[in-house]
């Protein structure tokens, strides 16, 4: 596999984000659903497994880059590198937590189980009233102080967007490195046959946790990007929203689970779909987005990129 | 010291001891068969040596170490490889892609010398021309074979052997049984095979013989003698006519 296709596809929206910053929002929301997708199928489409708790790591990595920019203004702009950490902690230790418990279950019965992780994560931090509880945190005007108002506003336009497009590009690694070593053939075996490969001399406890936390750190940067720096607040009902896994799930199935290539070809037309819908049939998104996927899971269910590089040789070595 | 020794052991389901009380010993390089009828709880003690269940009483050591706790993976580590009985390979990777699996994690290898073991073990089997063909595609003769590369790909001390005859013609039942054979002697690998159907033909090429019958061991000892035991024989045939 050669993942020039998906890394250059990441680089050239990048230097579109820095040459058109008048557009970075668009590009910004158009990368989120593209990242999302690549995220999600760090875990769901190398094991087949199905996390509903998912947006938990989006909010969690939300609030760590959040909560270092409103709690230590002192450290001025370390505050990005520092809270992108902190974000990207927290969320592999929620991750590594629930994942060592939970991964032991076998597939429904781990979707079931990750349900209660959202809005439990969610309802800890407004009943315990965390990190500003249910009014959430407003980052603007601290943000506005400490980093002046010129980079505050560069930052949430074209620096959102350029993260989030990093974090879509760091997916595509994780992926490709996953995937060469001894894990992608582990989880292959997982997914396709998790007896035989536990006789096998595989633990595949051990291997889902791997491609877990990979996700979960990923979803955390994403989450950070996203909402923290590009919309500059962060509210528990606006991140902790489980919407989010099943456009990571439309987005992913769409252009072909466990393919490197599919969730940017699935972003865009997600998005695309969504952004139609609104202008033609505003409010109807996800009953019209719903009904794409279910007609894809019917017809396609490889996905576009899954059917098409199932065709050759040469489109599955440079479409992965 | 033996390679496998299985001490006492019981595995109840419910009220029905399917395994009761089963004792042996294996030596490096033996070939095993264990025969009975079905429900005879064969199935039940190749489970418990590959680690799938827990035994409810008794003990299992595998060159002198006590693995009775130990999950399936670290059993297949130690050097246990397993074939089912009806094959189960990873469908979607190739004939090739599927025995690296075993080679890689039962070795714990890097992948070009799982590669090597790969390819190695399937020319042994005879499959090396499908190599890149998806596993999904092979006959049911192959997907045997293969299962038999992916095992022995691990470098396997013994090899746990569920029923491979079952569903071959006499002729592919022949050529499998000559290869589990060779294995033994060329290699030295200890293999327990499994045998319901055809147990003559199959049982008359092991070392040694156990019969089992509802969970116990009746007879044990050469095929030609444990398998014309009389209580073998009524188990199999029902009592003698006169």
């Amino acid at each position: 596999m050669r993942p020039y296709i998906p890394l250059g596809a990441y680089l050239a929206l990048m230097a579109l984000a820095f040459a058109l910053p008048e557009y970075s929002k668009q590009i910004a929301s158009i990368a989120f659903y593209m990242a999302l997708g690549q995220a999600v199928n760090i875990f769901v489409g190398l094991t087949r497994y199905v996390n509903f708790g998912y947006a938990a790591f989006l909010g969690i990595g939300a609030y760590g880059l959040g909560a270092a920019i409103l709690y230590m203004p002192q450290l001025g702009i370390a505050t990005i590198p520092i809270g992108l950490a902190l974000g990207m902690g927290l969320a592999a230790l929620l991750a590594l937590t629930v994942g060592a418990i939970a991964l032991r279950l076998r597939g429904a019965y781990f979707a079931i189980a990750t349900i209660g992780l959202n809005e439990g994560i969610k309802h800890l931090i407004i009943g315990a009233n965390i990190w500003g509880g249910g009014a959430g945190l407003m980052l603007g005007s601290s943000m506005f102080k400490v980093y002046g108002r010129d980079l505050a506003l560069f930052l949430a336009n074209v620096g959102s967007a350029a993260l989030i497009l990093l974090t879509g590009l760091i997916s595509v690694l994780a992926m490709y490195f996953i995937q060469a070593g001894r894990a992608g053939y582990a989880l292959a075996a997982i997914r396709q046959d998790e007896d035989a490969a536990k006789v096998m001399g595989i633990n595949p406890t051990r291997y889902k946790l791997l491609a877990f936390v990979t996700s979960a750190v990923l979803s955390g940067l994403l989450g950070a990007a996203f909402f923290s720096l590009g919309n500059m607040q962060v509210f528990p009902e606006n991140v902790f929203f489980i919407d989010y896994i099943l456009d990571g799930l439309a987005v992913m199935f769409l252009g072909g689970a466990g393919t490197v290539t599919g969730p940017i070809v699935g972003g865009l037309i997600y998005y695309g779909a969504r952004y139609l819908v609104g202008i033609y049939l505003p409010g109807l998104q996800s009953l019209i987005t719903s009904l794409i996927v279910f007609l894809v899971m019917l017809f396609l269910p490889n996905g576009i990129v899954g059917t098409l590089n199932r065709r050759s040789e040469g489109l599955r070595t440079w479409l992965p | 010291m033996n390679l496998l020794k299985v001490d006492n052991v019981v595995k109840k389901f419910g009220g029905l001891r399917a395994v009761d009380g089963v004792s042996f010993e294996l030596e490096k390089g033996e070939f095993l068969a264990v025969v009975g009828p079905n429900g005879s709880g064969k199935t039940t003690l190749l489970n418990l040596i590959s680690g799938v269940y827990r035994p409810d009483g008794g003990r299992i050591f595998f060159e002198g170490r006590d693995i009775t706790g130990l999950p399936p993976y670290s059993r297949a580590r130690l050097g246990m490889s397993r074939a089912f009985q009806v094959p189960r390979p990873f469908p979607e990777l190739s004939v090739l892609e599927n025995v690296m699996v075993g080679a890689i994690f039962n070795g714990g290898r890097d992948l070009k010398t799982a590669r090597e073991a790969a390819e190695e073990a399937l020319r042994y089997v005879g499959l090396y021309e499908k190599r890149n063909q998806p596993a999904g595609k092979l006959t049911f003769n192959e997907l045997r074979l293969l299962e038999l590369a992916r095992a022995l790909a691990g470098n396997p001390k013994l090899l746990l052997l569920d029923e491979v005859m079952a569903g071959l013609n006499p002729r592919e039942i022949d050529a499998m049984v000559q290869l589990i054979k060779r294995l033994a002697e060329e290699r030295g690998i200890a293999a327990i095979s499994l045998v319901e159907h055809r147990m003559r033909a199959v049982a008359q090429l092991a070392h040694r013989v156990i019969v089992m019958h509802q969970g116990k061991v009746i007879a044990e000892g050469p095929p030609e003698k444990a398998l014309n035991d009389p209580k073998v024989v009524e188990v199999y045939l029902g009592r003698p006519w006169r």
